[in-house]
């Protein structure tokens, strides 16, 4: 079983992970379960556990184009966690960082897509087309990884940290 | 001539919201030491005139995400004080309950991933998830047993909005609230659990000159109701805050600081309640604190940390109490019959005393609000907790008292998102 897992707030730009998720659940891939997720936290960890690989998809603002389309092994995610720690706002990294020092397994892929500025304009007017580009690009990449590694967890393969 | 020394330290790791502390020193002494809060206000005061009175609770719950529910209980309490309204006895409980989970989750995450770090010597909560894995997992799992109370009756645990002026939108069977039982039977051992744990920390020795205030109630452990009253014999009704409480700006910050009239800076929070209301915690939970070894009242700003641990077991033991106890009100909630009018409310967050007041019209639209969250209350006296053995902490290297520094302010889990309104420390040296 792979879980997939979405996330963002409910507006503007900033629901692209969230809405790639909804649009994978209404034909969701084989073995494969969907969650929305809202803003975990670190109540992520907590759907981490008992599956053996979850593909997270995330509104990413790291600097690239809107629409720019992220594709990374968990554990790299985890590495980018900072030392900065709150209780209000533990980004993914963190969340991830935590899981592994507490002894999860970090299996599975993070699709991000690039998103700009926050507005109150596109809170209103829905997706910007280069995150609309990005998140149905997202939401493909997802359904091709789900069809890639439900057969090697079906199969009990060992996936490469690299890989997944 | 001015010799400056800018070290750009990211202070306050593991606090909320964005600020820096400058030092100034002179000669050798410290001329100023202030917090400087550079998180950008949030207008909520002014965007919530002309607002009904039925919106406000949640739009009060997004002023932050880990104590929404301070925010919408101080609203409705104000509200309907104002509007004269009488509340179910159920409904009142339920709202004891709704605290209770907040303070089991804001408490539980403070301990374990923010503060306990610096009594393992770890910088962050990964590294002491390392070193001691089973209580990190445990403050996990005591978070989630709270939000589980908040999911109940708010609908959701983050930006919850089941509250409502006049008691709930909708109010739980009776076996929704059995259902959170079993929970609360586990976290109570883990709550028993981390009270020991807090309890054989080794605690810095610090004593403090303050003047703590809480909410003190006749009868119960204060959430929601009950009078003001402080260490140095302060004791007035909350409708009375501006006789005896003043709300000030300082220079560089964002943030209105808060003193007591004449006396000046006075601390809010777990450390405060527990000591003016250490017999409100019932014989068996009495008994529990002293047989860990701990003593309240405290005037050590580390056994902060203990106090939580406390408010932790004390809210699980109540939660269980309540949901034992429950009955479904008739109704979910109190019909809303406005009227012109002005009151206030202060009820016990889990960083302390959250003050609010509305002034509403005839027709229930808001004319206008006072919103004094605990971490203003409680800035003054971190700064003067602060300069208190400052120079002595300057003369470590930079990295060392920054991290002293951050501990400090650590002990008042300031939320200053909240308040505005990763800390940079600055020292002017002349």
């Amino acid at each position: 079983m792979i879980r997939i897992i979405g996330i963002g707030s409910p507006f503007g730009d900033d629901a692209a992970g969230l809405e790639a998720a909804r649009r994978i659940a209404e034909d969701p891939p084989a073995e494969s379960e969907v969650v929305l997720a809202d803003r975990p936290g670190i109540a992520l960890i907590d759907l981490l556990r008992d599956v053996p690989i979850v593909v997270v998809i995330d509104a990413v603002r790291s600097g690239h184009a809107p629409g720019t389309v992220h594709d990374l092994a968990l554990g790299e995610v985890a590495r980018l966690a900072g030392r900065r720690f709150t209780s209000h706002d533990a980004s993914l990294p963190e969340a991830l960082a935590l899981a592994e020092a507490l002894g999860h397994a970090l299996r599975g892929r993070f699709l991000g897509v690039e998103i700009g500025e926050p507005s109150v304009e596109n809170v209103a007017a829905g997706f910007t087309v280069a995150v609309e580009n990005g998140l149905r690009e997202v939401t493909a990449r997802a359904r091709r990884w789900a069809a890639f590694l439900a057969p090697q967890v079906r199969l009990g393969k060992t996936l490469s940290p690299r890989l997944a | 001539m001015t010799k400056t020394r800018s070290l750009a330290i990211d202070l306050l790791a593991r606090v909320e919201g964005e600020g820096a502390l400058r030092v100034t020193i002179e000669r050798g002494q410290i001329v100023e030491l202030r917090l400087k809060i550079f998180e950008p206000p949030r207008f909520f005061e002014a965007f919530l005139r002309g607002r009904d009175a039925a919106e406000v609770p949640d739009l009060v719950a997004r002023i932050c995400g880990i104590c929404p529910i301070a925010y919408q209980m101080s609203a409705v309490h104000a509200l309907e004080r104002s509007f004269g309204m009488a509340i179910d006895p159920q409904v009142r409980a339920l709202r004891r309950l709704y605290y209770c989970g907040e303070w089991i989750e804001s408490h539980a995450l403070h301990v374990h991933l923010l503060a306990a770090p610096d009594f393992f010597g770890c910088e962050s909560a990964m590294e002491l998830a390392r070193k001691d894995r089973a209580a990190v997992e445990r403050g996990l799992r005591l978070k989630q047993a709270g939000n589980a109370i908040i999911t109940a009756l708010g609908g959701r645990s983050v930006h919850p909005v089941g509250a409502a002026v006049g008691g709930f939108w909708r109010t739980p069977h009776t076996r929704e609230l059995a259902l959170l039982r079993e929970s609360l039977l586990h976290a109570r051992e883990d709550a028993a659990a981390c009270l020991r744990w807090t309890a054989g920390l080794a605690l810095p020795d610090r004593v403090l000159d303050a003047e703590f205030v809480s909410l003190r109630h006749p009868a119960e452990y204060p959430m929601n109701e009950g009078r003001l009253v402080s260490s140095r014999g302060l004791d007035c009704a909350v409708e009375r805050f501006d006789e005896f409480f003043e709300e000030y700006q300082v220079r560089d910050s964002n943030a209105l600081h808060a003193r007591i009239k004449g006396r000046g800076a006075y601390f809010v929070g777990p450390l405060a309640r527990l000591n003016l209301n250490v017999d409100r915690l019932g014989p068996e939970l009495a008994s529990a604190v002293e047989d860990a070894g701990v003593r309240f009242p405290s005037t050590n700003p580390y056994a902060s940390i203990v106090a939580r641990a406390v408010e932790i077991l004390y809210s699980v033991e109540e939660a269980l109490r309540i949901i034992a106890a429950y009955e479904p009100p008739p109704t979910p909630k109190s019909p809303l019959v406005p009227r012109a009018g002005r009151a206030a409310a202060v009820t016990e967050a889990p960083r302390g005393s959250l003050y609010q007041s509305y002034e509403t019209d005839a027709q229930g639209l808001v004319r206008s609000v006072r919103i004094v969250p605990p971490t203003s209350q409680n800035l003054a006296q971190i700064e003067s907790d602060l300069a208190m053995g400052a120079a002595e902490t300057l003369r470590r290297p930079s990295r060392q008292a920054a991290l002293a520094f951050e501990r400090l302010i650590r002990n008042y889990d300031p939320c200053i998102s909240c308040s505005t309104h990763s800390l940079r420390l600055e020292v002017v040296e002349r």
